[in-house]
């Protein structure tokens, strides 16, 4: 398991997405990771790409894809058991 | 540009139960005959009249309104004639699709190269029989496909009550399907696209040139590919009368992977617009997108 920051994850967020106006600072781990970031089903395939670029995950079911996008929080959780880089 | 298709199937439930009644009693060339009077009853009505001329009028922008009527009739009949079949395949088993040798080695070749596959069609002849008929690859396959509730046109495998050998990923549910695509996709498996229909809205579309218009394509198919390197293969299945259907690869090929920006990706989809021009040109009566994707 390589740990793995909220920090780290709203970084690589911000730099492959476009955030526009969002506030990282006032997003924690309970923040809903759509709603919240002002994303859409166009940023999904994004994130699924920063999960294989940057961590090498790949999502293989839906299943998955639906409990990791739930909140910020998810994710980095997802991000810190599942990186293999 | 927002999505103006509405789902509604062009069929009603009475025309279709007396078109399967025919079928199962053996009857297929009275449900043929049959088929000119509901093609003409589906001319008359004013709704379907309209949502067929979007488009004929863009392919025959020089013909008057009479011309139009006759031609709405005529792009009914021929889609009855594809329904009908599709029936009949779920019925009876009874379809010929025509797939040359090297077709099929193509499919093969591009899918081994990085184990996944997206077939891009559209709207157009039999897409549906024929996906249900794809079986020389062996790997799991999807179609991307919305089905609203007022949709009575059954799927091949409904009529036939076997288990499906494609699965369905709604572009209506979470995510626009995006993730259920990619997941797919990196499971190795064969995922069918329409090139011709955005969801979710203006974020996924890009205006191209289409019958010297500028028209909504879908770009994220090319973003996905991208960035999965995924091969992309566009074929079409036009209908060559009763009980058959052609299948051509109108080309293949691999995208580079632009970033995340839908313009740098307007090449592809111009060429995928161009593609299907082409298809336009030589089987007029066989687009059935019913809706104004010319629309601003």
């Amino acid at each position: 398991m390589i740990k793995t920051t909220l920090d780290e994850v709203k970084k690589v967020l911000e730099e492959n997405l476009d955030l526009g106006a969002t506030d990282l600072t006032e997003i924690n781990e309970d923040s809903p990771l759509f709603q919240s970031l002002g994303l859409d089903s166009l940023d999904a395939i994004e994130i699924v790409v920063i999960l294989r670029k940057y961590y090498g995950i790949i999502i293989e079911n839906m299943e998955q894809g639906r409990e990791v996008f739930k909140t910020i929080g998810a994710l980095r959780k997802f991000i810190e058991q599942n990186r293999t880089k | 540009m927002v999505q103006k298709w509405t789902g509604k199937s062009r069929s009603k439930s009475f025309f279709h139960t007396i078109q399967i009644i025919f079928i199962k009693i053996g009857a297929r060339s009275a449900a043929y005959f049959f088929l000119y009077f509901i093609a003409a009853f589906y001319t008359l009505l004013p709704s379907i009249r309209k949502n067929s001329s979007y488009y004929l009028k863009k392919r025959f922008s020089s013909d008057g309104k009479l011309k139009i009527f006759f031609r709405i009739y005529k792009l009914n009949l021929t889609f009855g004639k594809i329904l009908m079949d599709r029936a009949v395949f779920g019925v009876k088993g009874d379809i010929k699709i025509i797939s040359s040798a090297a077709n099929k080695e193509k499919c093969r070749d591009l899918y081994l190269q990085n184990k996944g596959l997206i077939i891009l069609t559209a709207h157009c002849g039999s897409w549906q029989s024929a996906m249900s008929a794809f079986d020389f690859i062996e790997a799991e396959k999807f179609v991307v496909y919305h089905r609203s509730k007022e949709d009575i046109d059954k799927h091949v495998h409904e009529l036939s009550q076997k288990s499906s050998p494609i699965n369905f990923i709604d572009p209506q549910n979470n995510y626009g399907g995006s993730v259920e695509i990619m997941a797919a996709l990196q499971r190795g498996a064969i995922v069918c696209m329409m090139g011709d229909r955005t969801f979710g809205g203006k974020n996924n579309a890009l205006l191209v040139n289409f019958f010297g218009e500028k028209a909504a394509f879908p770009f994220s198919i090319y973003r996905i590919a991208a960035a999965l390197k995924i091969p992309i293969a566009v074929i079409f299945f036009p209908y060559r009368g009763r009980g058959k259907i052609d299948s051509f690869i109108a080309d293949t090929f691999f995208v580079e992977d632009k970033g995340r920006k839908a313009e740098n990706y307007f090449d592809e989809v111009r060429h995928f617009a161009l593609l299907l021009e082409d298809f336009c040109m030589e089987y007029p009566y066989q687009f059935y997108n019913y809706f104004n994707m010319w629309e601003e």
